[in-house]
């Protein structure tokens, strides 16, 4: 079975697969399971294949560790952060990041902490491109 | 122009044919209307395949009443043209012979007409046939490429002797299709979230493996550039894709003890996330298949609701619809067939015909 590279977007259950592997740094079935709050109630062997899924499509590598499979993530969270917001950017905001972030500030939810800190950002970000 | 005469009459002949088993269809349905096997719809697909099958199997069929007929009743005629001059012969129909002749080979004219090019009209007409015909092949071949490249991507779950089980991101909706060597069941990976959806959509096409549903809409799909035109061939269709997906939710729950109000329950849930959804309409078959999904589901809820109660189709039944439907077919074949040879009465007529014509020139001089 040819083995993908990690270009496409994760569905929503395998994010969430991925949030686990990214907080437990490398984790079998089990682990990551255990993981997941109670009510999701998923069954060990659909574990087992989302995570067999994300190991084909490039985003985890495994290995052997006696008898169990350890996944641990080949994709930074952040990298996949960027990728993710890249594409939202793309599809939904005709390819104006600026739009993007007017939204994000337009954002009722955002409090003054909040902003502050994109500002420090964003200031940080401005000095390091003309330094 | 002689080799495409042959492939063009055989051709006008399966759409009689087709044309005829529409009509069959249709009294078969009525005939069993009053009866138990009203909705059992898994006996009226099996009925509606071994029709299918006949109409394929017309031009051997044919031959062999044909054949048949010269053994049992030697000089009797089995096609219409035959049966018609020999009552012409005989005095039964009054009318000249030259006017006779003429109304015998309307068909073979308008062949002629056809394949001569000289009437723009028709000529028109045809290519506009074939290119409507060669517009419906691209956009068979461009959706067959299009699942092509879905069961390419996805992920293989499960494989046994016969079918590969895949999951795949970029559906909403199960299918089932298959490949040159293979057959394959594709599910969304989103029904890894809920196990009971996920055997649910998995029963319902692996029973349309099981039933060779997917090979049946292979070989419609093949035959929809030749005979779209034709009503007949979409009446056929969709009574067969309706039928299909009856037969196979009935299926599912006599074969693999689902709950049928459970199952229900799925259904109407798929129903709801596939509408207005753009995807590949041809050459797989699907848990619910897009437009038509609103359309039929309520018969297949009550479908679903009768079920329960169907008894085993009987084999004699089957064998014996398969039997009057082949020689119905058989003998619809044979009637409209166009008979190329000189009989003893066709070299009466053309005689009576060419003594008609002396009488006519002398009487003119």
């Amino acid at each position: 079975m040819r083995k993908r590279k990690t270009g496409n977007l994760l569905t929503e259950v395998e994010l969430e697969f991925m949030n686990e592997l990214w907080a437990l740094g490398e984790g079998s079935v089990r682990d990551v399971l255990d993981r997941l709050p109670p009510e999701r109630n998923l069954a060990y062997t659909s574990g087992a294949t989302i995570l067999r899924i994300l190991d084909e499509k490039g985003f985890v590598q495994s290995r052997k560790d006696g008898k169990t499979l350890i996944y641990r993530p080949l994709l930074e969270k952040d990298t996949y952060q960027a990728r993710s917001l890249q594409n939202l950017s793309r599809t939904l905001f005709d390819d104006t990041p600026a739009s993007l972030v007017a939204r994000l500030v337009d954002d009722a939810g955002l409090t003054e902490a909040d902003l502050e800190e994109i500002r420090a950002l964003v200031e940080r970000r401005l000095q390091n491109d003309s330094g | 122009m002689t080799a495409v005469k042959p492939v063009l009459d055989a051709y006008l002949d399966l759409n009689v044919v087709l044309a005829l088993s529409a009509l069959i269809w249709l009294a078969a349905r009525a005939a069993l209307g009053p009866t138990a096997l009203r909705h059992n719809f898994i006996v009226q697909l099996r009925v509606l395949k071994a029709l299918c099958l006949c109409v394929l199997l017309s031009p051997v069929l044919a031959l062999a009443v044909t054949a048949l007929s010269a053994q049992i009743w030697p000089g009797r005629a089995v096609a219409i043209g035959d049966i018609a001059v020999a009552a012409y012969l005989r005095g039964e129909i009054a009318m000249p012979a030259t006017q006779f002749e003429a109304l015998l080979n309307t068909r073979q004219r308008w062949v002629d007409l056809v394949l001569s090019g000289q009437n723009p009209v028709l000529t028109g007409l045809v290519a506009v046939l074939v290119l409507a015909a060669l517009r419906i092949l691209a956009r068979t071949v461009r959706d067959a490429l299009a699942i092509r490249e879905t069961v390419l991507n996805s992920f293989l779950w499960r494989r046994s002797a016969r079918v590969d089980v895949r999951l795949s991101d970029r559906i909403t909706v199960p299918f089932a299709v298959r490949g040159l060597r293979r057959r394959h069941v594709v599910l969304p990976s989103h029904l890894l979230d809920t196990p009971r959806e996920l055997r649910f959509a998995l029963a319902h096409e692996l029973e349309h493996v099981r039933a060779r549903d997917v090979e049946w809409e292979l070989g419609f799909e093949l035959l929809r550039p030749l005979l779209f035109w034709n009503p007949a061939f979409w009446l056929l269709k969709y009574q067969f894709s309706r039928l299909r997906e009856l037969s196979c939710d009935q299926s599912v729950v006599m074969r693999r003890g689902i709950d049928a109000r459970d199952y229900t329950k799925c259904l109407l849930d798929y129903c709801a996330r596939t509408v207005a959804q753009g995807r590949p309409r041809v050459l797989n078959v699907a848990l619910v298949p897009g437009g038509k999904a609103k359309r039929v589901l309520r018969q297949r809820v009550i479908a679903l609701a009768d079920a329960p109660r169907l008894n085993a189709p009987e084999p004699a039944f089957f064998l014996a619809t398969t039997l009057i439907f082949a020689v119905l077919v058989a003998f619809a074949a044979a009637s409209f067939r166009q008979t190329q040879d000189w009989s003893h009465d066709r070299l009466m007529l053309s005689t009576v015909v060419n003594l008609e014509r002396l009488e006519a020139r002398n009487n003119g001089n």
